[in-house]
């Protein structure tokens, strides 16, 4: 690109490196702290561990009853996503293509609920009176349903880049219109539902509110609800904290950097469309 | 495509009416049920039927906001479902901050059975009436009269009470040793020390300003003999004498608390409001300053971040005279309550039962390392022994705001402001008053 | 395109997400509306009809606290607006140069999207704790300390910082794609009249980017404006209120004794309000922004 051109590339890396580390300082901070026994951590919070102090992740992992949570984290971040893409590349096609009336006011209602203020009273009533309240299958639905609209908001930007021709092409086939989505729109879509996948993992994995609300069996709860009762638990002790951050941290982290290529490329070239 | 659109809407249409009305059918069995549980089982005969008369399996759901006490609960509810095979208990803690949230929508949709709760959880009619009235209940005798009281209104007694606690200041006694300190007895007494360590150049007071209540504790601290030391009937019965304004927080009472709180807040430690509250008892282990002034709750943390010196504990003196500072600060630290609503009445009885028995209830003292509202237990932690008896030579009043009306939680702004000197005490109090009056409209 | 499907198809086909939508999002939202215009308080069997005197209220009684958690919202949503695009454009172009290790680099500043609120929010309390954390030790090489959080001057500032932090790497993702959607032959021909470094920058690269910064603009103001949860941890709203936004005082009027609940919704329903103006203000004035550089 010809605009910067003439920027010295060291200036660039130099400013990137100090951005990136930045990023990722913070991060390294917690693990060193999570290496730490409470009382050197007291003492001498930033310097680097003396040793190797495991302690802290053994505690954690048995506090937080992090075995079952985990467990229960990648089902519902598995189920969930895996819905979503589903449901939402369905719905983001004949709105893209405008084969139903009003999908004008229907992305405008879409995008009003990107601020709609919650309901949890009402919302509670529909969970229990329909049995879904405290179900794995009902937590599914409520963190699939939850930002529904956003996805498929993102999706419509991505069928747009579809060329039309395409469904000429299968319409001759006499191509089904469900089986039209799923064999060549989806396929399609890969990037785009990388994309997708990835926001609803990181919503749902981090997700620590909702569960409390509304899954009232502790042995149903996900992995950051057990953080999130860390926090008051082990206020006092920083170093147990850590390790549970860096714990819950670790699995989103490694999804990221194996999917990161898609999502980079995937999250650009969808929300813009929109 | 006009008639698929309506059909849609239609459809969506039954779907949301269809749920409000199985909502609505819903509501009408719970209360049912609510209602037979009631008339069925009279409060006083629904102790008696302890022995497991009905074998339907009971799901408990009981919810605190006492994370930190998760180890005596994970030991009480197995043994308590061990004694009752046919009961299983769902028990929930979230922190603090969300658990208000938690409780709302809970009793809401009535999916609770036992709620923790304090005073304020039955500081208006509207919210009495979703609790359980447990007066006559033989487990009651176990506690102590005047802790029982605190949970009762109009003789109905809604609450259990778990623990007292209080306020205390910690101190380090190799530091005091080395300076030559000795506890202090009057206020005079307290503000010279401050003034000796200060010059020592350590941290006289260390205090966890950031989250607010921990500079409220301080007021706390002070407020009962300065202010009902002086006038034990300051307040009127439920707030009277200060809702008519014949008791203003701008008299010479509170006026001396707000003082008082200043002076001590210039030996705070640096940057006191900046520090989370949760950091300060294990700083305070590892040496870094003489004293903080904290909850008797704190004192497991303290233990548990194995302080190398040996801790002391004294109560505040707030007055120079002896009489005014025998009143001291003593609350309810947390209680349980029995939805009104609840189906599981029996059940939750039962749990409440088996928290009452002396063993239970030793173990949960032990764990929590709280102090007793019960006769006949003791503790195992020397210094809680000796911060008990320190309490016990006190006359110890309620919190100040055991009444809740909007307004007479004062704002922590103003302690904030008064501490950092961006605000006069004369300043606080006034703008206190000020918006205690101009809450009159919500005034219970 | 030849209709080949029957016409239940589409709306088949859209349906699962229609009902999803509705219930979790529509449905609360009108069940919100309608408990802001009842004194309900947790006591489902006893609650009425009150009409708007929880507004009334609401803009009588708390009008002070209303108008400075609007106060605080606004000015932290135009800080983290401007301070992020700033950043997230400039970096966008960075990593859009043709340098080594620039995959890594957008990686990582993308990073911290994928932590969760409470983590961002403890990492963060700990390394602005004054006590221990790390803020403070290099403060203090300056020979000048503070209370981070803790002082009502610093803390919007310092909460502001937090939400860049979490949030620039994502503007930056979608400016690179509109960096990268920009044709080269434009900069070529561009060159030929002068336009290079900044200018073309300025003259170029800018108005192109127009629809890009439109989204990303309120993207940013309405996550800046709805934003409670990152706030309840760093600071509660406090000190003195200094970073009480319109979402946190809503939170926080659950917790207040004098409050009830359908009070609670009232300001929810405000707080939507005020959004809604907001977003139809600045769209509207990108939209007209847009059909004059067109």
């Amino acid at each position: 690109m010809k605009l910067t051109a003439k920027l010295p590339f060291t200036l660039v890396h130099v400013i990137l490196i100090l951005f990136s580390l930045c990023m990722l300082l913070p991060i390294l901070m917690i693990l060193n702290i999570a290496l730490k026994t409470n009382t050197e951590f007291l003492n001498s919070p930033m310097s680097i561990a003396s040793s190797l102090h495991f302690d802290n992740f053994a505690e954690a992992w048995e506090q937080g009853d992090m075995i079952t949570n985990f467990k229960n984290s990648l089902i519902y971040t598995a189920c969930s996503t895996i819905l979503t893409c589903l449901i939402a590349a369905m719905a983001a096609y004949p709105i893209s293509r405008k084969h139903i009336r009003g999908t004008g006011a229907l992305l405008g209602l879409i995008g009003i609920t990107l601020f709609l203020p919650d309901g949890i009273v009402p919302l509670l009533f529909f969970m229990k009176y329909t049995a879904l309240l405290n179900t794995y299958s009902g937590y599914i639905l409520l963190s699939s349903g939850i930002n529904m609209a956003l996805m498929v908001f993102i999706l419509v930007g991505f069928v747009k880049n579809i060329p039309a021709d395409l469904d000429e092409a299968a319409s001759i086939d006499g191509c089904g219109y469900f089986r039209y989505i799923l064999t060549i729109i989806l396929p399609l879509l890969k990037p785009a539902i990388t994309t997708v996948a990835m926001l609803k993992i990181i919503n749902v994995w981090n997700d620590f509110i909702n569960p409390y609300l509304y899954l009232t069996d502790k042995e149903k709860r996900p992995l950051t609800s057990g953080l999130y009762l860390f926090v008051g638990e082990f206020s006092t002790d920083w170093t147990v904290l850590a390790a549970g951050i860096v714990i819950v941290v670790t699995p989103l982290l490694l999804v990221y950097l194996f999917l990161q290529k898609y999502i980079i490329s995937g999250v650009s070239s969808g929300a813009l469309k929109g | 495509m006009k008639m698929k659109r309506k059909k849609l809407a239609s459809l969506v249409l039954t779907a949301m009416i269809s749920s409000a009305v199985l909502s609505a059918c819903g509501s009408n069995n719970t209360n049912n049920a609510s209602h037979n549980a009631n008339n069925g089982a009279p409060t006083t005969e629904a102790a008696a039927t302890a022995s497991p008369d009905t074998k339907e399996p009971v799901e408990l759901r009981i919810i605190n906001w006492r994370v930190e006490d998760k180890e005596f609960f994970d030991q009480f509810n197995v043994k308590f479902e061990q004694e009752n095979p046919n009961i299983k208990v769902r028990y929930d803690a979230t922190p603090t901050q969300s658990y208000q949230q938690l409780k709302n929508s809970r009793i809401a949709a009535n999916e609770v059975d036992i709620v923790a709760g304090d005073y304020k959880t039955m500081n208006s009619a509207d919210q009495r009436e979703l609790w359980m009235d447990l007066s006559g209940q033989s487990f009651l005798d176990n506690f102590k009269q005047d802790a029982l009281q605190n949970l009762t209104y109009d003789s109905k007694q809604y609450g259990l009470p778990w623990n007292k606690v209080s306020l205390v200041a910690y101190y380090n006694k190799q530091i005091f040793s080395d300076l030559g300190l000795q506890e202090p007895k009057t206020w005079t007494e307290f503000t010279a020390l401050l003034e000796k360590i200060k010059t020592a150049g350590i941290d006289p007071i260390l205090v966890g300003g950031k989250d607010g209540w921990p500079m409220q504790q301080i007021v706390h601290t002070l407020e009962p003999s300065v202010v009902r030391g002086a006038n034990s009937d300051f307040y009127g019965k439920d707030n009277s004498n200060v809702m008519a304004l014949t008791s203003k927080f701008t008299d010479s009472e509170w006026l001396e608390v707000f003082t008082k709180f200043q002076t001590l807040s210039t030996y705070f430690q640096k940057n006191s409001l900046g520090l989370a509250y949760g950091q300060a008892p294990g700083l305070f282990a590892q040496g870094k300053a003489a004293m903080t002034i904290d909850g008797t709750f704190s004192l497991t943390q303290i233990n548990d971040a194995k302080p190398n010196f040996e801790v002391g504990t004294f109560i505040v003196p707030a007055t120079d005279d002896e009489a005014k500072n025998k009143i001291g600060y003593a609350k309810i630290g947390g209680a349980w309550f029995i939805s009104n609503k609840s189906p599981n009445k029996e059940a939750a009885l039962k749990y409440l039962e088996a928290f009452s028995q002396k063993d239970n209830y030793q173990l949960y003292i032990d764990t929590v390392n709280q102090f007793p509202v019960m006769d006949g237990i003791t503790m195992k932690d020397p210094l809680a022994e000796q911060i008990n008896d320190q309490l016990s030579a006190k006359d110890a009043v309620d919190q100040f705001t055991n009444i809740q009306n909007s307004g007479s939680t004062y704002s922590l702004d103003l302690l904030n402001k008064v501490s950092t000197g961006d605000m006069s005490p004369e300043e606080a109090a006034k703008q206190w008053q000020k918006d205690y009056e101009d809450s009159k409209a919500n005034w219970k | 395109m030849v209709k080949t499907y029957r016409s239940w198809a589409p709306w088949m086909a859209i349906l699962p997400a229609l009902i999803l939508f509705f219930i979790f999002k529509i449905y609360p939202a009108l069940g919100t509306l309608f408990f802001s215009m009842t004194d309900f308080n947790g006591n489902i069997d006893h609650f009425k009809w009150v009409g708007l005197k929880n507004y009334k209220n609401a803009l009588t009684i708390n009008f002070d606290d209303l108008m400075n958690a609007i106060k605080v919202s606004f000015t932290f949503a135009f800080f983290t607006t401007v301070i992020q695009n700033i950043v997230g454009v400039a970096l966008a172009v960075l990593v859009n140069l043709k340098i080594r290790g620039k995959n890594v680099y957008r990686s990582i500043l993308f990073m911290p999207n994928v932590l969760g609120v409470v983590i961002i929010g403890l990492v963060w309390t700990l390394i602005f704790d004054p006590y221990s954390g790390p803020m403070n030790q290099i403060l203090s090489l300056f020979g000048t300390s503070s209370s981070m959080l803790g002082d009502s001057k610093l803390a919007l500032p310092i909460v502001i910082f937090v939400q860049v932090w979490t949030s620039v790497g994502y503007a930056m993702i979608l400016y690179l794609a509109g960096l990268q959607g920009i044709s080269q032959d434009i900069y070529e021909a561009g060159s030929v009249d002068g336009a290079v470094g900044w200018k073309s920058f300025r003259y170029l690269t800018l108005p192109l980017l127009q629809p890009i910064i439109g989204i990303n603009i309120l993207l940013s103001i309405i996550g800046s404006l709805r934003v409670f949860d990152l706030i309840m941890i760093l600071t509660n709203g406090g000190p003195d209120e200094a970073t009480m936004t319109l979402g946190m005082f809503v939170f926080k009027t659950i917790f207040d004794s004098s409050g009830t609940q359908g009070y609670a919704s009232a300001l929810g329903i405000i707080h939507f309000l005020v959004i809604a103006v907001v977003v139809v203000i600045v769209q509207t004035y990108m939209r007209r922004r847009e059909e004059k550089l067109s």
